[in-house]
């Protein structure tokens, strides 16, 4: 366990002493910031058209949930295919590139522990991009009202959400880290796990033309499918499951490519 | 301490080393040389358990580098011929970082750190960022990497190339100071004949994968007669 916590917090320091940290968490932070603005804009209007309707039980069903943050939601994990790649790009292509993977390789460590290690690195990156989009729904519970008693969010799908947008990270993570342990070159992980990612968000479209049995395998395959009912306040097992096992298995992959490293 | 026996390392059809066997006693400096591409650098990596060999066996203080490879491991410093450092790191992060990995208990750290530091001459830079450092101090914190936990073994893949004249007096110097205190065994690849003729009192010469000479540098100028340059060029053409 602490070789693991060794080279996850090595990870972590070098997000921030590269601008990657910063450049990563402060574009995305910006975009959801452009996003909550709008959505609250479009919110605005939507009351006052209807206001303007005489039209009362179209306002009892706008809520802030609906309106913003779900949208936000969508929005934030839309922006993971950008931002995951350039996470996940570096952990193992620039250990090959740098020579530095002879250290780890040479170190009393075990292959486990290294991708451990780097994965807990960059899923503590996810956390955080996860978890900063909580400002938003925050500041409208602080400054909206509700029509009824308590708070002006409803909280329990926010919470479902974030864990499912959280989860959905930690998969791209492990996405982008199986391929980054592919190849020497960072460039060639980030293209090749943009476009893994890209088809990830594919999926869907494809299974919509599709019809009986492959359509629900196709579904069920799409990562999307299953963070939109947590987006949606519903909190499924088999959800999580899919999530869980995904990534356990995206581990073990690594793992074995880097195993494999000791006896080429 | 160290114990070679019919190492083979082929890739595909190519043959990089081929039967070498050779022992290292404990507190010996060894200078394993031969010409570019002999396969220095690849019995380095097969000693350090970098990667496996074809054929033969290793063994570093009476235990096989392939059966308990973590068991090894803590006993050998190893300098890669290309230092591994994190360009994006500062000298004391990296240095706290691989001696964490070392499992120097988190008490020691910071004393470790400063004393391996102050023998490889990095002391005075250890807040700075390794991306800009020249490439002879990066070459001195792999060095002081290596010192960490004070292995038994050194292994060092040549040490000394990229260094100018001055830091190489100092590396040479250091690596002495290393071999006279009899606490490390170390063994030491160049193609730099004076570098030996320095630093080491035993010479196993390798060409083309094998070994062609393993002996005391006198009794290896005794035997042929010849200053160790010309020995040099006999055996790695013959």
């Amino acid at each position: 366990m602490r070789n693991i916590l060794t080279i996850a917090r090595k990870e972590l320091s070098i997000y921030f002493t590269t601008t990657i940290g910063y450049l990563g968490f402060g574009a995305y932070t910006f975009l959801m910031g452009l996003v909550f603005v709008t959505t609250l804009n479009r919110y605005q209007q939507m009351t006052q058209y209807y206001l303007g309707q005489q039209q009362p039980q179209l306002l009892e069903q706008l809520n802030f949930n609906d309106a913003i943050i779900q949208p936000m939601l969508s929005t934030g994990y839309w922006m993971f295919l950008f931002f995951v790649p350039f996470l996940t790009m570096r952990l193992f292509a620039e250990e090959k590139s740098n020579r530095t993977f002879e250290l780890l390789m040479t170190a009393p460590v075990n292959s486990l522990e290294i991708v451990l290690g780097k994965f807990f690195g960059v899923a503590f990156m996810m956390l955080v991009m996860s978890l900063l989009p909580l400002v938003f729904p925050l500041i409208l519970h602080v400054y909206g009202t509700s029509s009824g008693e308590g708070s002006a969010v409803e909280w329990m799908p926010v919470w479902s959400g974030l864990l499912m947008v959280f989860l959905l990270g930690l998969t791209f993570a492990a996405i982008g880290l199986f391929i980054s342990s592919l190849t020497e070159s960072q460039i060639v992980a980030a293209v090749l796990t943009f476009a893994v990612l890209l088809l990830a968000f594919v999926l869907p479209f494809i299974a919509g033309r599709l019809e009986g049995d492959w359509r629900s395998v196709v579904d069920y395959l799409s990562p999307l499918t299953h963070v939109s009912r947590g987006v949606l306040g519903r909190l499924l097992l088999s959800d999580l499951v899919y999530f869980g096992s995904l990534v356990a298995f995206l581990l073990l992959l690594t793992h074995r490519v880097v195993e494999s490293h000791r006896w080429r | 301490m160290i114990e070679v026996r019919g190492l083979t390392k082929r890739y595909r059809d190519h043959v990089a080393v081929q039967g070498l066997s050779f022992q290292v006693e404990p507190g010996e400096v060894v200078g394993f040389l031969g010409p570019n591409g002999a396969g220095k650098s690849t019995t380095m990596r097969i000693l350090s358990g970098y990667m496996p060999a074809t054929e033969g066996q290793v063994k570093i203080a009476g235990v096989d580098v392939f059966e308990d490879p973590l068991a090894v491991k803590r006993h050998i410093g190893y300098l890669p011929e290309i230092p591994p450092v994190y360009l994006d790191m500062t000298v004391r992060g990296y240095l706290l970082f691989v001696a964490r990995l070392k499992g120097v208990p988190g008490r020691e750290l910071k004393a470790e750190v400063e004393r391996v530091a102050a023998k490889a001459g990095v002391d005075h830079i250890l807040p700075r960022l390794i991306r800009n450092i020249s490439k002879g101090y990066r070459q001195r914190v792999g060095i002081a990497q290596a010192l960490l936990r004070n292995p038994d073994v050194l292994i060092l893949d040549e040490p000394t190339v990229g260094l100018d004249p001055i830091q190489i007096d100092q590396v040479r110097k250091l690596i002495m100071e290393l071999g006279e205190s009899k606490k490390h065994t170390i063994i030491l690849s160049t193609h730099i004949l004076s570098e030996v003729k320095a630093t080491c009192e035993r010479i196993i010469m390798i060409a083309k994968g094998h070994i062609v000479a393993d002996a005391k540098l006198a009794d290896l100028e005794r035997e042929h007669d010849l200053p160790l340059e010309q020995i040099f060029t006999k055996l790695a053409v013959s």
